[in-house]
């Protein structure tokens, strides 16, 4: 909210600066988010001296002017004003200057005679409503100098303050002069109220009906008779003005004056177009339809509530009036309404409109239910002082349920167990009146409190505490540490997984990405996902951001593609990147839960799966640029390595299964099983998808979901002795079918030797000339041990003969001479 | 027949001229024609042995004794050259192989963190070292946890300050970390004190608004928690966060779930406080949003508030990185672009 700081100076007396009140008001919670000075109408104005006078040669009325603003700087000014004296001081606007009303200076002929500026009226520096003689200045004031500097006085300051959601009382100048009262004990003066109501009986012209009382507990109104409509006088446009409010005239932006002053929105008719000049507030028909003030067609529902006249809808109640009773400048009668509306219902209201204005603002947060005929009565005051007319003697208060205000007991210890502050009772006492709270001592641990109605969000004991800590201000409470009991909890196994995959991925030269949560049907396309994957199985948002991405990943590979793009696009040529995150799946199915005090029970849709997924692509060359030895590019063995060591780290066996994913190169690819689970995949990526993603480079990528991981993980290690005898190495090599898989000799190999064979590395693979055609040769090397004594050659001679005899017998090997 | 007295003449020329042709020897070989001269069958010292049988009896004693020494003498002498020679050798040899050390090493590509998990790390570390430790809670929330529960009804202007992407009427996505103080409350009894890391959605987006963005919210609940305490332990995590010479400005302010609520400021690292383009110009830069766990969200996890009393706070992940870091745009942490992340 935009606060002027002289219109604020009407309502308190503070011997503080204004940044130390500021200040002030930022600790208490109310954030001032800039100060502003500003000199409105004084930009170009300096001041100048009378130096001669002529008689315009074609006016008996007008005069030329030679002013001077300096040493040898005179301006020619043809001027009007029936009070110019050579000599005076007066204030010169020069050309570019731009006045209170908005006009610009210019040079022009005025009559034929060049006038180089202007000596400005009160009214035309928006001083004051005096337009028929020149203002002069006083006979010390130096030449020269810019008007600003002469008159600080009328330099205003802007106090930009973010208002929080529960501070509706302090949504008007009023309430933050109460605060700043509070703050620096200042004192708070409210506007008078001095009503000159002559009229005949308000009742003899009109009448309030309330049908909607729930939704309108108070409703307010007066008349004033014979009013002109005309533009508002210099201060009331100025005020309303800093505060960033456009004047319309001047019983409209009276509406606005008491709005800011007080914080009551108020509403003008124009009484006249009122049929049966008589005010009906009832609930909307459906789709009743209604043209608000800005020209709009409104179709309203049963849930809204309007202000009625005898025959149709004139107002959205506490949101917008209707074009149809608008005050103009034919307007004679004004009926004013001020009323109090429900909160939520106005909420409701102008959300489904989607239509906010200065007065749904307030009413949402809350005005004051006591202040509605004060409003009324300052407003009315105000009209008949800016455009004349007779008040019709009472208002009209329709009021059907007293209100009755919040009583509430502070018990004192509590306030200061709960702040941490030793504050005296008494000191709670004071900071409570300062902000018109009535308090009395019940004994020294209670206080009993009366809220006052305009802190509609004061409604328990701990509201209470608040405002006393935050007018005694948190900054003077001391910091302390916990001092409770602290409760080991084991670190989940979960986070522990999460850790270590991510530490050996950056080991294996890994960059971590975070992407948005966010994809589009387009990106699983992309990867020609079949429908009836459960990737498909999407939740989907009710208002995304765009349309394109209106879904949550069910998997993290899209964003990584398009993060391997970007990053090709900039040259990188050694590529590695993961990312850990959540996807979605979607699940049908409901929950019965129970909610709240009500304890109704309520059908809820399930929540969606969240699973902790990993993904990373690897391209380009498998190392860095190093001058000792060319670089080679990733393959397919470079990504499995990197699972392998996953893995190993996390302690989990594992297979790959040959599978077709439709993303991935058909015969470079795999399923990552765990106990024959499913976890993941693995490969390269299929040449259509890349061309889809504009890759040039082939690319490896994996994804696996670490919650199904996690299960297999053992996190303890069980020591085994180290060996005593010593191990007997013996290389292999034999020639197998091409059909046969590594893993297949292996196998066989461990499953013959059985325990005393310790470890089997494969350590080269040959295929080419060397061999027969449809062979491939496979060196392992072979470690055996006994733990209980040491191996005779003999006995590793007989197993490493047996398992060359069952190579050769299973799987069609033969061993290589 | 020999003197004594030429003999011990001829001893002390032999040491000298052995000396001095010890010393000058260049290598092995001439070392061991050297040691072959004086020491061996045929050498002068060996042959000056013989020579004792000529010399009175009485006479013999005091020459052997002398000749013996000069024996041992060269001994030593040759024993030391050779060492020495050996390791001139040596050193000669590994001077061959001397390498360019300027040329660049042979790294292992290594990766990083992203900046986001890391600064989320630190904090973690902070809180774990103050005994708090880590829940967790889905991203995907019922209106209910995210809002209901934490004192914003349907309808509760409070529902503003964030503007929220649906899923259905019911589920959202989480606004902020906030649900999760609430599933901790129900399903565990005090005392608390957990943080809770995690992505958080709203609908915004702009140079200094994300979609998505990471939070720390921390719950502390036990008997006699109080506001000094909360004030303490927010100085305690800023102090190793920014630097023991940052200072703090508690300002009171709204959140729905905590009363009394506070933002808090840190002096602005830039300008030291005194005003600049980043703090704009008011010395301060707004960190995080706490308060004492308001009795309503309380009551909704069947707490009992007059027993129990609690603090939370809440802080932006991406905020804090981009001051730390010195980060314009939120939007950079989210397009992973190497050049960013490797900067880390």
């Amino acid at each position: 909210m935009r606060v002027s700081y002289s219109w604020l100076k009407d309502y308190v007396d503070s011997p503080l600066s204004v940044e130390e009140i500021a200040e002030s008001l930022t600790r208490a919670g109310l954030q001032v988010e800039s100060i502003l000075r500003q000199s409105p109408g004084f930009q170009g104005v300096v001041v100048g001296r009378i130096r001669q006078i002529q008689q315009h040669p074609q006016s008996d009325k007008l005069s030329i002017c030679l002013v001077e603003v300096g040493p040898g700087r005179e301006f020619s000014v043809v001027c009007g004003a029936p009070n110019v004296v050579v000599g005076a001081k007066v204030p010169l606007a020069l050309e570019g200057a731009e006045l209170a009303d908005g006009t610009r200076i210019t040079s022009s002929k005025i009559r034929g005679v060049l006038s180089q500026g202007m000596i400005c009226s009160e009214k035309e520096l928006g001083l004051s409503e005096v337009a028929d003689r020149i203002l002069i200045l006083p006979e010390q004031t130096p030449v020269g100098v810019p008007l600003s500097e002469v008159l600080p006085e009328h330099q205003d300051i802007i106090l930009e303050i973010a208002i929080t959601p529960n501070r509706g009382d302090c949504l008007s100048l009023i309430g933050i002069a109460r605060e700043v009262a509070a703050l620096t004990n200042g004192v708070l003066k409210k506007p008078p109220i001095t009503l000159q109501a002559l009229g005949a009986p308000i009742s003899q012209f009109t009448s309030v009906t309330l049908q909607a009382p729930s939704l309108c507990p108070r409703y307010t109104a007066s008349l004033i008779r014979q009013v002109e409509i005309k533009p508002s006088p210099a201060w009331l446009k100025n005020r309303l003005e800093a505060v960033g409010i456009r004047s319309i005239n001047n019983v409209v932006d009276v509406t606005n004056y008491v709005m800011m002053e007080l914080g009551q929105p108020l509403h003008a008719f124009d009484f006249d177009k009122l049929e049966d000049h008589r005010i009906v507030v009832r609930q909307a028909e459906e789709n009743e339809r209604l043209t608000t003030l800005d020209g709009v067609e409104r179709i309203l529902d049963h849930e809204m509530l309007v202000i009625a006249d005898g025959k149709r809808a004139i107002g959205i109640a506490g949101v917008m009036g209707g074009l149809n009773t608008e005050v103009e400048n034919t307007t004679r009668h004004i009926l004013l309404e001020s009323a109090f509306f429900s909160p939520e219902s106005i909420r409701r209201t102008s959300k489904k409109l989607g239509l906010r204005t200065e007065a749904s603002y307030r009413f949402e947060r809350g005005v004051d239910p006591l202040g509605t005929p004060l409003a009324l009565k300052r407003a009315t005051q105000l009209i008949q002082e800016v455009a004349g007319g007779e008040v019709a003697s009472g208002i009209i208060d329709e009021f059907p349920f007293p209100f009755s205000p919040i009583r509430l007991s502070l018990r004192t210890q509590r306030a200061q167990q709960i702040l941490g502050a030793d504050l005296a009772p008494q000191q709670m006492k004071s900071i409570l009146v300062s902000l018109e709270f009535s308090v009395s001592e019940k004994s020294d641990e209670i206080l009993d409190v009366e809220v006052p109605s305009h802190r509609s969000d004061i409604t328990r004991e701990i509201d209470l505490i608040e405002e006393v800590g935050r007018i005694y201000g948190y900054d003077k409470i001391p910091s302390t540490l916990p001092s409770g009991r602290i409760v080991p909890q084991d670190e989940k196994i979960s986070r522990k997984v999460e850790s270590l995959v991510q530490q050996v991925l950056i080991g294996e030269g890994f960059y971590e990405v975070i992407n948005y949560s966010f994809m589009g049907k387009s990106a699983l396309d992309k990867l020609k996902i079949p429908e009836s994957d459960y990737r498909r199985r999407t939740v989907t948002l009710e208002n995304p951001i765009i349309e394109e991405q209106n879904q949550l990943r069910t998997t993290l590979i899209p964003h990584l593609l398009e993060n391997a793009h970007l990053n090709f696009k900039y040259n990188v040529d050694s590529l590695r990147l993961f990312e850990i995150s959540r996807v979605f799946i979607h699940r049908d199915g409901s929950v019965s839960r129970v909610y709240g005090e009500t304890g109704s029970a309520r059908e809820m849709a399930l929540l969606p799966e969240e699973s902790l997924f990993v993904a990373g692509v690897m391209g380009g060359y498998r190392e860095e640029v190093y001058w000792g030895e060319a670089r080679k590019p990733v393959t397919f063995y470079d990504l499995k390595g990197v699972l392998e060591n996953i893995f190993s780290i996390l302690k989990v066996s594992y297979k790959l299964q040959n599978a077709q994913i439709p993303f991935l190169h058909p015969a470079q690819s795999a399923e990552i099983q765990v106990e024959g689970q499913t976890v993941g995949y693995l490969g390269k990526i299929h040449p259509e998808v890349a061309e889809v993603y504009e890759l040039e480079q082939p690319l490896y990528l994996f994804e696996m979901n670490l919650d199904q991981v996690i299960p297999h993980v053992r996190p303890s290690v069980s020591f085994k002795p180290l060996p005593k005898f010593p191990s007997v190495r013996r290389d292999l090599a034999v020639l197998v079918p091409l059909t046969v898989k590594a893993e297949d000799v292996e196998t066989q190999i461990r499953k013959v030797a059985g325990p005393i064979l310790e470890d089997v590395k494969l350590f080269d693979l040959y295929q080419g000339e060397q061999i027969a055609k449809g062979f491939v040769s496979l060196a392992y090397s072979l470690v055996y041990r006994n733990p209980e004594r040491t191996l005779t050659d003999a006995e590793v001679n007989l197993v490493h003969s047996q398992i060359i005899q069952s190579l050769e017998q299973t799987l069609g090997a033969r061993l290589r001479e | 027949m020999s003197s004594l007295n030429e003999i011990l003449t001829e001893i002390s020329s032999i040491r000298a001229e052995a000396q001095k042709e010890f010393q000058n020897a260049q290598n092995q070989i001439e070392l061991s024609q050297i040691k072959a001269k004086y020491l061996g069958r045929q050498g002068s010292v060996t042959r000056l042995l013989k020579r004792l049988s000529e010399l009175p009896p009485e006479e013999r004693p005091q020459i052997g004794s002398a000749v013996n020494l000069l024996k041992d003498e060269l001994n030593e002498l040759y024993e030391k050259m050779e060492l020495k020679i050996k390791k001139n050798a040596q050193l000669r040899a590994l001077e061959q192989e001397r390498i360019d050390i300027t040329l660049p090493g042979r790294r292992q590509p290594y990766g990083r963190k992203h900046p986001l998990t890391q600064v989320t790390d630190e904090i973690k570390e902070i809180f774990q070292g103050m005994g708090f430790s880590i829940a967790e809670g889905p991203e995907v929330e019922y209106d209910y946890y995210n809002f209901e529960a934490l004192n914003m009804p349907k309808n509760h202007p409070a529902r503003d300050m964030q503007d929220t992407f649906y899923i259905s009427e019911d589920i959202v996505l989480r606004t902020h970390t906030s649900p999760v103080q609430v599933r901790v409350m129900e399903a565990q009894k005090p005392p608390i004190r957990v943080i809770v890391p995690g992505k958080v959605y709203r609908h915004d987006s702009d140079i200094t608004h994300s979609p998505m963005f990471h939070q720390v919210e921390g719950l502390l609940v036990d008997e006699k928690v109080t506001l000094g305490d909360l004030k303490g332990t927010l100085e305690v995590f800023v102090h190793k966060m920014f630097g023991k010479e940052t200072r703090l400005r508690f300002r009171a302010s709204f959140f729905p779930f905590t009363e009394p609520s506070a933002e808090v400021d840190i002096s602005c690292m830039i300008c030291k406080g005194n005003g600049c383009r980043v703090c704009s110009q008011t010395g301060w830069l707004e960190i995080l949003g706490c308060g004492m766990v308001d009795p309503a969200v309380f009551k909704a996890v069947n707490y009992d508030s007059e027993k129990y009393t609690g603090f939370a706070f809440g802080m932006g992940v991406e905020r804090i990185a981009m001051l730390k870091y010195g980060i314009d745009d939120i939007r950079l942490f989210f397009e992973n672009d190497l050049r960013f992340l490797k900067q880390f």
